[in-house]
C-alpha cells in the first residue's frame, strides 16, 4: 500500500522534473564517490545514480548542472551530458519560431471569436405551426443566423414568441454551442363538444330512393321506397306527446339518430389532353460545387452549363466543428440534369383508362365511405385533342347528416324536466 | 538526561536511521558520506562506523546531504564498527 503511494509520487516528480528540465550526465573519474559527497554537501539535487562499468551515470536539475564545474574540478573528474530533456529544452529550441505561439493565439481568439455567434438555429416541438414562420419573426428582431449572442436577450424573444403566435402555449430558448434552441409547446385545441341535448333532424344529402330506414330516435317522416330531395327532412327531431287527457299536443324534441340506407345517382366529369409535354432526360448530370460562408458564394470552378434545358437539385450541408458548434460555412452541391422536351400523343385506349381511373377517384371522393356501386356507365367523347369522360353511378350508401332544430318562440318546447312537473 | 528530554534517540545521538523496504529499496537518514560505489557493494560512512549494503544491481535513487535511497536486490545490510 504504501508502495504504490510512493509510485504515485514518483510519477509527480517526474513530471516535475520534466517541466523543470534535466540534464543526464556520465561521471568518470578516480574517486567518483566523493564527488557524490560535494554535489550532495552543495545541496545540488541529483537522482537515478547508476553504475555503468567505471562511469556513473545520474540525472541532475538545470541550475545543479551550472554550479558542478567546481565539483568536478575539485575531485578530477570528468562530467559529459548524455542527454538534455524536458520542456526549457523545448522552448529553446522553438525559440526562433515566434510564429508558433502567434498563432496559437489567433486560433484561440478566432474559435472565440466564432463560437460567440449563432450559426444555427433548431425549433423543436412545433407541429401546427411552421417551422419557417417563427423563423422569420425572431429575423425580424435580430435572433438570426450570424447574430451575436451577446446582443440577444432570449428572455424577450420568447415574450415576443408567446405574444405574437397565440398557439404558442410556452417557450424556452437557449443556446447549445452556436445553436440556438428554441423549443416551443403548443396550445391543445380544445376538444369539440357535441351537445347531445340539442335537438336535430335528418337530412337527405342528395336525392335519394330509401331503400331501409330504422331509426332509433325521433319521429321517421319518411318510408322504404321513397324518393327523397336534397335537403328533405328523413328523421324529425319533434316527437309528439300524445295527452290523452290534454287536447293540446305538445311537442318534445330530441337529437335524432337513424340507420339509413338509400339508392343514389352521381354524375362526375373529367378530361385530359391527348397530347403531352414529357421530360426525356438524357442521362447528362453537372455537378458543380461551391462554398458558402454565411450569405456569399464562392464558386470552386467556373465551367459553364450548356445544357439548353435542365432541371437543378441543391443540397447544402453545414460544417460542424461538433454537433454543437456548427460553422458558419457550408457546401453546396448543385447538380445540372438535361432533359430533352418532347411532345407525346396518347392513344384512346391509354387515355381511356387513365380517365377510367380519375373517375372512380373522383367518385370514392364524392361518396359515402362504405360506399357501393350498384350500377355505373363511362362514356367518353374526343373532342379538339382532348379526351372527355363522364361516369354515372347508382350508388348504395348511408344518407343522411343532422341539422340542429332552431325552434321557434311559437311552439313550446318540452324538456323532460319539465315534464315531470307536469 | 536524553532520555528526560523526551526527544528522539537518534537525533540526539546523531545515529543513522535505516529503512528497509523487503529487499528492494533502503532509506538512509543522517548519514556522513559514500565511501564507494559499485553495483554490488555500497559503503557508507556514519557517526558509528561504516554500513555496508550488498546486493546486485544497486542504484542510488536520490542523494542529499540527508537522504540516500538505495534500489535493486539487497542481500546485506551490515555495519564495519
Amino acid at each position: 500500500m504504501k508502495y504504490r503511494c510512493k509510485g504515485g509520487r514518483f510519477l509527480l516528480i517526474s513530471i516535475w522534473n520534466y517541466l523543470r528540465g534535466y540534464v543526464m550526465i556520465e561521471v568518470s573519474g578516480f574517486s567518483v564517490e566523493r564527488f557524490l559527497n560535494l554535489v550532495a554537501h552543495r545541496d545540488i539535487y541529483i537522482w537515478d545514480i547508476e553504475r555503468q562499468g567505471n562511469k556513473l551515470s545520474m540525472k541532475i536539475s538545470i541550475e545543479g548542472y551550472k554550479m558542478l564545474k567546481p565539483c568536478a574540478r575539485k575531485t578530477g573528474c570528468k562530467v559529459r551530458i548524455k542527454d538534455k530533456r524536458g520542456l526549457p529544452f523545448i522552448k529553446h529550441k522553438y525559440r526562433k519560431r515566434k510564429m508558433i505561439p502567434i498563432g496559437m493565439v489567433i486560433f484561440i481568439a478566432l474559435i472565440y471569436m466564432i463560437s460567440s455567434f449563432v450559426w444555427l438555429i433548431e425549433i423543436e416541438g412545433n407541429k401546427k405551426i411552421d417551422s419557417q414562420e417563427i423563423v422569420d419573426r425572431l429575423d425580424q428582431d435580430g435572433y438570426k443566423i450570424g447574430g451575436l449572442k451577446k446582443k440577444m436577450d432570449l428572455r424577450e424573444a420568447e415574450q415576443m414568441l408567446m405574444r405574437d403566435f397565440p398557439d404558442v402555449l410556452w417557450t424556452g430558448i437557449s443556446f447549445e454551442g452556436t445553436k440556438l434552441i428554441v423549443k416551443i409547446t403548443e396550445v391543445v385545441p380544445e376538444p369539440k363538444l357535441i351537445d347531445y341535448n340539442s335537438p336535430t333532424d335528418i337530412v337527405a344529402n342528395s336525392d335519394a330512393l330509401i331503400l331501409d330506414i330504422v331509426t332509433r330516435k325521433g319521429t321517421p317522416m319518411v318510408r322504404k321506397g321513397d324518393t327523397v330531395r336534397k335537403g328533405d327532412i328523413l328523421v324529425s327531431g319533434e316527437i309528439p306527446l300524445a295527452d290523452e287527457w290534454d287536447e293540446e299536443s305538445k311537442v318534445s324534441y330530441t337529437r335524432s339518430s337513424a340507420d339509413i340506407l338509400a339508392k343514389t345517382h352521381y354524375t362526375v366529369e373529367t378530361q385530359i389532353p391527348l397530347k403531352k409535354n414529357v421530360k426525356k432526360y438524357t442521362g447528362a448530370i453537372k455537378k458543380k460545387y461551391s462554398i458558402r460562408i454565411i450569405d456569399k458564394e464562392i464558386k470552386l470552378h467556373n465551367s459553364k452549363i450548356d445544357f439548353r434545358n435542365y432541371d437543378y437539385t441543391i443540397k447544402s450541408r453545414q460544417l460542424q466543428a461538433t454537433s454543437k458548434f456548427p460553422l458558419p460555412f457550408y457546401i453546396v452541391l448543385k447538380e445540372y440534369i438535361e432533359y430533352i422536351p418532347k411532345s407525346q400523343i396518347i392513344s384512346d385506349e391509354l387515355a381511356q383508362d387513365t380517365l377510367r381511373v380519375m373517375l372512380h377517384d373522383l367518385l370514392a371522393e364524392e361518396t359515402h365511405i362504405n360506399a357501393e356501386i350498384i350500377k355505373q356507365e363511362v362514356k367518353f367523347n374526343k373532342k379538339g385533342g382532348i379526351m372527355g369522360g363522364r361516369l354515372q353511378a347508382i350508388v348504395k350508401e348511408e344518407l343522411g347528416e343532422e341539422k340542429s332544430i332552431i325552434i321557434n318562440d311559437g311552439r313550446n318546447k318540452v324538456n323532460d324536466n319539465e315534464q315531470s312537473e307536469h | 538526561m536524553i532520555r528526560s528530554l523526551d526527544l528522539p534517540e537518534e537525533v540526539m545521538l546523531d545515529l543513522p536511521i535505516v529503512n528497509a523496504f523487503g529487499n528492494k529499496k533502503i532509506e538512509i537518514y543522517n548519514f556522513k558520506g559514500l565511501i564507494e560505489y559499485s553495483l554490488e557493494k555500497i559503503r557508507i560512512n556514519t557517526s558509528i562506523g561504516v554500513l555496508i549494503v550488498e546486493g546486485s544491481k544497486l542504484e542510488i535513487k536520490i542523494m542529499t546531504t540527508e537522504d540516500l535511497h538505495i534500489i535493486g536486490i539487497i542481500t546485506q545490510i551490515s555495519y564495519l564498527i
